[in-house]
C-alpha cells in the first residue's frame, strides 16, 4: 500500500496522497486558485460558524467533516489549509472526556495531527500511552507505517501485532495491512535492503538539527511555525534536546486540572508532543529547573477558572522585575531598573513590581467563545460572525415572507380562474354582445382585495388576456386593438401593467391564447 | 447638517436616571447625539483644520462627524453609511477627507466639503485598519484586512498600487511616517518602513509572550510613539489579558528599555479573590508630552508615562466598556467612547443600552513626570 501510495506521490508532485484516494473535484479546485479561492474561504467560514454556533450534542461530527472538507479542498496540504491549527484545535477540545478516546472520527483527527507533525512517532506513543484509538486499527496502521517510513520494520511489525493482540476494529483490516506490510519485508528483503538499527535510533533517522543553538527549518507543510501554539512542553526523555518553549497550558494558562495521562512505560507524558517546530527555543538549562505541573491538555471549553494556580512564580511577577521581555533571557537576579525608582507617592502608583507570588488571576472575557473554532478569533472577529448570521436570518426571513405571499397570491388566482371557467361555461352562448367597454361589476380591480364573485350579468363584459405586447389588455377594455375571439373573455384577474404595479400573466388554457408566464 | 436620530444623550444623569447611575463617573462632557450601537473607533482632525471635529464609526454601520467647540459643546455634522459595522476610520493630513473601513469589506473616503462618500479600496473580508500615508513621493491609503492582506491605495484607482502578504488576519495598525507596523491573529507582529514605497521591515516576536510559558495573549490595539527628535521609535502593544508591552524599535539596550506593564485589572491587592483581567481595547499616545492613555474593557481609562514608567491616573469605573479613544490634535482633548466591546459575548449585549463619546480636558493631566 505505501508502495502504491509513493509510485502516486511521484506521479503527481503537488498531491499529498490520502488514503481513501483523492477527489477529483478536490484536485481539480486545487489547480484552480484564483477563481475558487473565494468560494473556499466562503465554505471554510461556514464551518467556522457552525462550529462556533453549534449547540447539539455531537460537535466532533462537525470537526469530522471539516478535517474531510480540508483534506480535500487542499490535497497539497498548503499553508493555506491551516490543518494544523484546526487539528491541534480539535483534539484539544475533546480531551477532556474519555468517552471520544474510542471514537474513530476524534482517533482520525489524532492520526492526521500526527501524521502532519514533526514527530508523528512520538504523537502516536502519546496517544498509545493516554489510551486514545486503543481499540481502533487505525491507530496501528498509521503508526505501523510511520514505521515503516523510515525503515523500522521490526517496530513496524511489532506495532502491528499489538494491535491484533489488543484486537482492534476492525480486525481484518488490521490483519490486511500487516499482511501487505509483510509482504513488502519479504520483498525487500529480499532485494537485499538493509534493516535499519534499533527503535531508539529511530529519531536519527531524521536529519534535522536538534538543539538550541541550530535553526529548525520547519518541514511542516502546513502552517509556517514562529509563534507559540505548540503543544509541546518537555519531553522528559530528550530534555537536553528537544525543550520547547511552551508547555501545555493552552490558552487557558489558569487552569490546573489534573493530567489525565495514563502511567506507563517510561515516563509519564507531561504533555503530547510538539507538532510543529518552534524558533524559539529557549535556555534549555534554566527551564529544566522550572517545575512546570501536570496540566491538563486544556480543556478549552470551560468558562470558570478553578481556585489552583500555578505553582511557580508566573512571568507576571518575574516580568516587572525585571525590564526585559522581548529577548529570551530570563534573568530574575536583575532588578535595576525598578530598584532605583523613588518609593510610589500616594497619588501614583509605579507600574506593579509584582504583586506578590501566586496572584490568581481571572479573565473577563469568554475565552471559549474565542477558541470554540479551529482558529483564534478575536472579539470584533467574534461579533461580526454574529452580525453577518443575523443579517443572513433576516434575508431569509424576507425571502420566507415574500414566497409565502407569492403562494397566496397563486392561491387567488387559482380561484379566480376556476371562477371564470365556471362562468365561462355558463355564459358562452351569449356572448355575442360583447361590450368592451362594459364595465360591469365583473371587473376586479383588486387582485388583493380577496375574493369577489362575478356577478352573473349576462351580458358580460369583455374578457381580455393581457398581452405583454398590448397596451390595453385590460379588463377595464377601453379600445382594444386586439382582435379578441368571441368565445374568450377578458380576464378579471389582469390588470394593465401600470395599475398597483402588479402585473399577473398566468398560463391560460385557453385557445388561441398567447402563452403567459406568471409574473410576480 | 443633520442631526442623527432621536438620542439626545445630553448630562449626565439627566434622563431622571437613578442614583447610582455611573454612566458617567468622571462627570466629562457627553458628546450630543451618539451612535445607536458600539463606537469602534474615534479620530480627531488634524492640524492642518481649524477647529476640532471628531469623527466616530460604530457597529450601527455609521460614521458620525462632530464639531467640538471651544466651550465644550459638540454638534453634530454629518452622517455617513457603510452596509456592515465600521472598524477603524482616518483623515487625511490636511483635513478634507476621512477615510473608513466596514465589515462590508470596502473602505471609504468621504469628502467633508460635499459630503459625499465613494468607495476606494474592497478586500475579501472585512477591512480592519484603515491610515492615510503621506510620504514626500506618493500618498496612499493603507488596509489591513481579515483576509491577510495589506493594501495601499492610490485614492484614484480601483486596483491597489501594492498589497503584501500578512502571516495572519490584521488586528490592529498604526502609522507614523516613516513607520508602519501591524499586528496580527496568532501573535505576528510586523514593522514596515514607508520610505519610497512600502516594505517589510521586520517581523518581531511578540512581545507579549510569558517568559516562563511561552504563551502569548492575543493582539488587540497597538500604537506608535515619537522620541524626542519626533521620529517614530518604537510602539506600544495592547493585548486582550490587560497587559501592555512597549517596545522600541532600536534600542539602545533592549532588555532594560523594552518592558510590559499590567493594566485594566482588579482586585489589585487583594490576593484570596482572583483579580480580574480586563481586554485593552484602545491605545493613544499625546501628541505633545509622548504620555499614554489605555482604555480598558474594565470601563476605566489610564493614563501612564512610559519613559518614567509610571501610572499617572486611572479613572473611575464606567458602567460600560470604554471601547475606543483619541486625543486632538494639540492635546487639549482626550475622547473616549463607553460601550460594550461584546467581550462577554452575545449574552451581554443590550441593544437598549446607550452608548456614549466623552470628552475630557487633558492638558494637565497627561504631563510626564518629572524624572529623578
Amino acid at each position: 500500500m505505501a508502495q502504491v501510495e509513493a509510485e502516486r506521490g511521484l506521479c503527481k508532485e503537488n498531491t499529498q496522497p490520502l488514503r481513501e484516494g483523492l477527489a477529483v473535484t478536490g484536485l481539480h479546485l486545487s489547480h484552480q486558485e484564483g477563481s475558487c479561492h473565494a468560494a473556499i474561504q466562503q465554505q471554510r467560514q461556514a464551518f467556522e460558524l457552525e462550529l462556533h454556533m453549534y449547540t447539539g450534542d455531537d460537535p466532533l461530527d462537525i470537526w469530522d467533516r471539516y478535517l474531510k472538507w480540508t483534506l480535500k479542498t487542499y490535497p497539497q496540504g498548503s499553508k493555506e489549509s491551516s490543518l494544523t491549527a484546526m487539528l491541534e484545535r480539535a483534539v484539544q477540545l475533546f480531551a477532556h472526556d474519555k468517552k471520544y478516546y474510542d471514537d474513530p472520527r476524534y482517533i482520525n483527527l489524532w492520526i492526521n495531527l500526527a501524521q502532519n507533525s514533526m514527530e508523528p512517532l512520538e504523537m502516536f506513543s502519546y496517544m498509545q500511552d493516554n489510551g486514545i484509538g486503543l481499540t481502533r486499527a487505525d491507530l496501528y496502521i498509521a503508526w505501523a507505517e510511520e514505521f515503516e517510513k523510515h525503515g523500522n520494520f521490526q517496530r513496524a511489525d511489532a506495532i502491528f501485532r499489538e494491535g491484533l493482540k489488543c484486537r482492534a476494529q476492525p480486525m481484518d483490516k488490521l490483519q490486511q495491512y500487516h499482511n501487505g506490510f509483510q509482504a513488502r519485508v519479504a520483498h525487500q528483503a529480499w532485494s537485499a535492503t538493509e534493516e535499519e538499527p534499533e527503535p531508539a535510533r529511530t529519531s536519527m533517522v531524521d536529519l534535522r538539527p536538534r538543539g538550541r543553538k541550530k535553526a529548525v527549518a520547519p518541514v511542516n507543510r502546513t502552517e509556517a511555525a514562529g509563534h507559540s501554539r505548540s503543544l509541546n512542553l518537555q519531553l522528559p526523555r530528550r530534555s537536553a534536546r528537544h525543550i520547547q518553549k511552551n508547555p501545555i497550558l493552552g490558552f487557558n494558562e489558569n487552569q490546573a486540572d489534573s493530567l489525565q495521562a495514563a502511567q506507563l512505560k517510561l515516563e509519564p507524558w507531561m504533555a503530547p508532543p510538539s507538532s510543529r517546530a518552534n524558533e524559539n527555543q529557549v535556555m534549555s538549562e534554566q527551564l529544566a529547573d522550572i517545575k512546570i505541573p501536570q496540566k491538563s491538555w486544556c480543556s478549552a471549553s470551560s468558562v470558570t477558572v478553578p481556585a489552583s494556580r500555578l505553582n511557580f512564580q508566573p512571568f507576571v511577577e518575574e516580568g516587572d522585575q525585571t525590564p526585559s521581555v522581548s529577548a529570551c533571557k530570563i534573568d530574575p537576579a536583575v532588578n535595576t531598573v525598578l530598584s532605583d525608582r523613588p518609593p510610589p507617592s500616594k497619588e501614583e502608583s509605579v507600574l506593579e513590581e509584582g504583586g506578590g507570588g501566586g496572584v490568581k488571576e481571572q479573565s473577563m472575557y469568554l475565552k471559549e467563545l474565542l477558541l470554540n473554532g479551529a482558529v483564534e478569533l478575536s472579539i470584533e472577529e467574534l461579533r461580526a460572525e454574529h452580525y453577518f448570521a443575523r443579517k443572513r436570518q433576516e434575508i431569509e426571513e424576507t425571502i420566507q415572507q415574500q414566497s409565502q405571499a407569492k403562494e397566496r397570491l397563486r392561491q387567488q388566482i387559482d380561484e379566480k380562474q376556476r371562477l371564470l371557467q365556471l362562468q365561462q361555461s355558463q355564459q358562452r352562448p351569449q356572448l355575442s354582445q360583447q361590450d368592451d367597454t362594459g364595465t360591469d361589476s365583473m371587473q376586479i380591480t383588486e387582485c388583493r382585495s380577496g375574493t369577489v364573485l362575478p356577478s352573473s350579468q349576462p351580458n358580460a363584459m369583455a374578457f381580455q388576456i393581457f398581452d405583454e405586447g398590448s397596451q390595453s389588455g385590460s379588463a377595464h377594455g377601453s379600445g382594444n386593438p386586439i382582435p379578441c375571439e368571441k368565445d374568450m373573455c377578458p380576464d378579471d384577474v389582469f390588470l394593465p401593467a401600470g395599475d398597483r404595479g402588479l402585473c399577473f400573466k398566468t398560463p391560460y388554457p385557453f385557445p388561441g391564447n398567447s402563452e403567459c408566464t406568471q409574473v410576480l | 447638517m443633520s442631526l442623527f436620530g432621536t438620542s439626545t444623550g445630553f448630562g449626565a444623569g439627566g434622563f431622571g436616571a437613578a442614583t447610582t447611575d455611573t454612566h458617567n463617573p468622571m462627570k466629562d462632557v457627553e458628546v450630543t447625539s451618539p451612535p445607536d450601537d458600539s463606537i469602534s473607533c474615534l479620530a480627531f482632525s488634524p492640524p492642518a483644520m481649524p477647529g476640532n471635529f471628531l469623527i466616530g464609526g460604530s457597529w450601527a454601520n455609521d460614521v458620525r462627524c462632530w464639531e467640538v467647540q471651544d466651550n465644550g459643546q459638540t454638534v453634530p455634522k454629518a452622517q455617513q453609511m457603510h452596509t456592515g459595522p465600521v472598524l477603524d476610520v482616518c483623515w487625511s493630513e490636511d483635513g478634507s477627507k476621512v477615510f473608513t473601513a466596514s465589515c462590508d469589506k470596502t473602505a471609504k473616503m468621504w469628502d467633508l466639503n460635499s459630503n459625499q462618500a465613494i468607495q476606494i479600496a474592497q478586500h475579501d473580508a472585512p477591512i480592519r485598519t484603515v491610515h492615510w500615508i503621506k510620504a514626500p513621493n506618493y500618498n496612499c491609503i493603507m488596509t489591513g484586512s481579515w483576509d491577510k492582506t495589506l493594501k495601499f491605495w492610490d485614492t484614484r484607482s480601483p486596483n491597489p498600487m501594492m498589497s503584501l502578504q500578512l502571516p495572519e488576519r490584521c488586528y490592529c495598525a498604526d502609522v507614523v511616517y516613516p513607520m508602519a507596523v501591524v499586528a496580527s491573529a496568532e501573535r505576528g507582529l510586523i514593522v514596515y518602513q514607508l520610505e519610497n514605497q512600502p516594505s517589510e521591515f521586520r517581523r518581531i516576536d511578540s512581545p507579549l509572550k510569558h517568559q516562563v510559558t511561552g504563551f502569548t495573549y492575543q493582539h488587540r490595539c497597538i500604537a506608535i510613539f515619537k522620541d524626542k527628535q519626533n521620529k517614530p521609535a518604537g510602539f506600544a502593544l495592547g493585548s486582550i489579558e490587560g497587559r501592555v508591552a512597549i517596545h522600541y524599535i532600536n534600542p539602545p539596550n533592549p532588555a532594560k528599555d523594552n518592558f510590559t506593564f499590567k493594566c485594566h485589572r482588579s482586585n489589585g491587592t487583594n490576593t484570596t479573590t482572583p483579580q480580574d483581567i480586563y481586554a485593552v481595547n484602545a491605545i493613544s499616545f499625546h501628541p505633545v508630552h509622548g504620555t499614554l492613555a489605555t482604555v480598558g474593557s474594565d470601563g476605566r481609562f489610564s493614563f501612564w508615562d512610559k519613559d518614567a514608567r509610571t501610572k499617572l491616573k486611572t479613572s473611575e469605573q464606567l458602567d460600560q466598556p470604554i471601547t475606543a479613544c483619541s486625543f486632538n490634535n494639540n492635546g487639549n482633548i482626550f475622547a473616549y467612547a463607553s460601550s460594550y466591546d461584546w467581550s462577554k459575548g452575545h449574552e451581554y449585549y443590550n441593544p437598549q443600552k446607550k452608548n456614549y463619546i466623552f470628552l475630557r480636558n487633558a492638558t494637565e493631566e497627561l504631563k510626564p513626570r518629572n524624572k529623578k
